[in-house]
């Protein structure tokens, strides 16, 4: 069953949270760093380290918001990194150009057209953390307050907020008027 | 254009999923079985029993410019030591040991501990073969046991060992001589499980081993058989966190800052990186006994892969091996050397 830990079964364990959670770490993490592969980067990172620390999980809220929230603070860290600070990362520069997986390159060019992926990464963060949980991982308010750290009642604030925030920002797209 | 609230929220939740691929999955636990199996390897004559390198976040190097800082964001485990700045050349204090600066070349000499065959074979009936199988004979007139020499282990897709290991691997390791001394013209069976090395989905190793041994110290270049140049680029080492794993292994994080200290631009994918740690105001480079040493190639994944002349990269290296625990009292170094010397 997700959420308890067998000692005896760590890799088995590691697998089943991937399979249930894999795509929520990888996502959730590229909300943060707008990157692909430092998703990918991250996402094993986040894999790892529960991993490691499996045993130290107390059942106080779901393997899924614990993976959650160690992506959060792995993603601030990265955020906080030299690298992080200095680099401007943009869709169109993680494509190949060349190259045998066109798998990848097919995934990477629909990100970069995806005009919802566009709207959010221009939001702050503290209001792109909670929208991207909530509509695109399906979190309710309380496990987002969870992964977080913050109240429920914040959530919901940075919920409304955000909503409106991408309310005018598409609203403020030319080629919206235009359709 | 108006949007209503259904029609927001009904846009936000058709955004473009981010995949987690099976080939994704299939890595990280490869990562997290090496991690977990290796501490507990069974007792073997002549298996070096450490391991290097979980791939995650990752990184590269050149020579040592080191501060051990407390509190790098993300790293978890022991807290770190409070320590000075420290250059690789001041750490070596002793007159017998050469001083490893930026840009310049430092000569290995091949021990005479030889490699006289090296293939693969599977370290469990039936299993994958996932185990380097060398015979070593002693050359030399005098005995060498362990602490005399220090292995470089290489996987690539070319065998020529006349300009080492590193040109031609694309994994790469340090790896321990025999457990028990081997006496002038004896030969002995020497065996190493590379967990992290290039393998298929099966498990099976899928490059080719190549391994030489060098003496146990860095010495001027112009006197060794054997020459690595290393990068001019100074890092700065700016967190070490150490994290246990089982009875017998722990996770080490290094990460560090690299700027390119030369006039020219240095690519990170032709450079590996040595990462060691010595013991406080100890004079010794990385190939001396009691020496923790990692060697790795440089992840460029999501960074800068050439840094050009002024340029700076942070990087993180993942290293497991086995439980050390004064590491966290030694001071970190990490140099860069060309594999194209």
């Amino acid at each position: 069953m997700p959420g308890e830990f067998d000692p005896h079964n760590q890799v088995g364990l590691l697998e089943l949270w991937m399979e249930q959670y894999g795509t929520d770490v990888t996502n959730f993490a590229f909300s943060y760093v707008k990157n692909y592969h430092q998703a990918q980067d991250i996402a094993q990172d986040v894999f790892l380290r529960a991993f490691l620390k499996a045993d130290s999980f107390r059942g106080e809220s779901t393997v899924k918001t614990w993976l959650l929230s160690i992506t959060a603070n792995r993603c601030r860290d990265f955020l906080r990194s030299w690298h992080a600070r200095h680099e401007v990362y943009e869709l169109e520069d993680e494509i190949p150009r060349a190259g045998p997986d066109n798998t990848e390159r097919a995934v990477l060019e629909r990100l970069e057209q995806d005009r919802v992926w566009k709207v959010v990464f221009e939001l702050p963060l503290k209001y792109r953390e909670v929208l991207v949980l909530f509509y695109f991982r399906d979190l309710s308010t309380k496990e987002i307050s969870e992964t977080l750290g913050v109240s429920d009642e914040a959530v919901r604030t940075r919920l409304h907020r955000g909503r409106l925030l991408v309310k005018e920002r598409l609203e403020s797209e030319p080629h919206e008027e235009l359709t | 254009m108006k949007n209503s609230h259904d029609d927001i929220e009904n846009l936000l939740r058709s955004a473009t999923e981010v995949p987690f691929t099976e080939g994704q999955k299939q890595r990280i636990l490869r990562a997290a079985i090496a991690l977990k199996e290796e501490p507990r390897r069974r007792p073997r004559p002549f298996v070096r029993s450490w391991l290097a390198g979980v791939g995650g976040v990752a990184a590269a190097l050149i020579l040592a410019v080191s501060i051990w800082r407390v509190g790098v964001p993300g790293m978890t485990g022991h807290t770190n030591r409070l320590g000075g700045q420290t250059t690789a050349s001041k750490t070596t204090g002793s007159n017998s040991v050469v001083p490893i600066e930026p840009g310049s070349a430092i000569g290995l000499q091949t021990a005479p501990l030889q490699v006289t065959e090296i293939g693969l074979a599977s370290k469990t009936p039936g299993g994958p073969e996932d185990e380097v199988v060398a015979t070593i004979y002693n050359g030399g007139s005098t005995p060498i046991s362990k602490k005399d020499v220090v292995g470089v282990l290489g996987f690539g897709s070319g065998q020529t060992l006349g300009a080492g290991v590193m040109p031609t691997s694309d994994w790469l390791t340090f790896v321990n001589g025999p457990d028990t001394p081997l006496q002038p013209g004896q030969r002995t069976q020497w065996t190493f499980v590379p967990v992290t090395a290039p393998k298929d989905s099966k498990g099976n190793l899928i490059e080719t081993p190549q391994l030489v041994f060098y003496d146990n110290a860095v010495m001027v270049a112009s006197k060794a058989n054997m020459t690595w140049q290393l990068a001019d680029v100074t890092t700065t080492v700016t967190g070490v966190s150490v994290v246990p794993y089982g009875t017998n292994g722990q996770t080490t994080s290094v990460q560090i800052s690299v700027q390119n200290a030369g006039s020219v631009p240095v690519d990170l994918n032709r450079v590996v990186a040595v990462v060691w740690f010595t013991p406080p105001n100890t004079a010794t480079d990385f190939l001396r006994p009691n020496v923790t040493r990692f060697l790795t190639h440089v992840k460029t994944v999501g960074i800068q892969a050439i840094l050009q002349p002024g340029a700076k990269e942070t990087l993180t290296f993942t290293l497991t091996g086995a439980a050390d625990k004064t590491l966290m009292n030694d001071v970190p170094h990490v140099v860069f050397a060309n594999t194209n010397p």
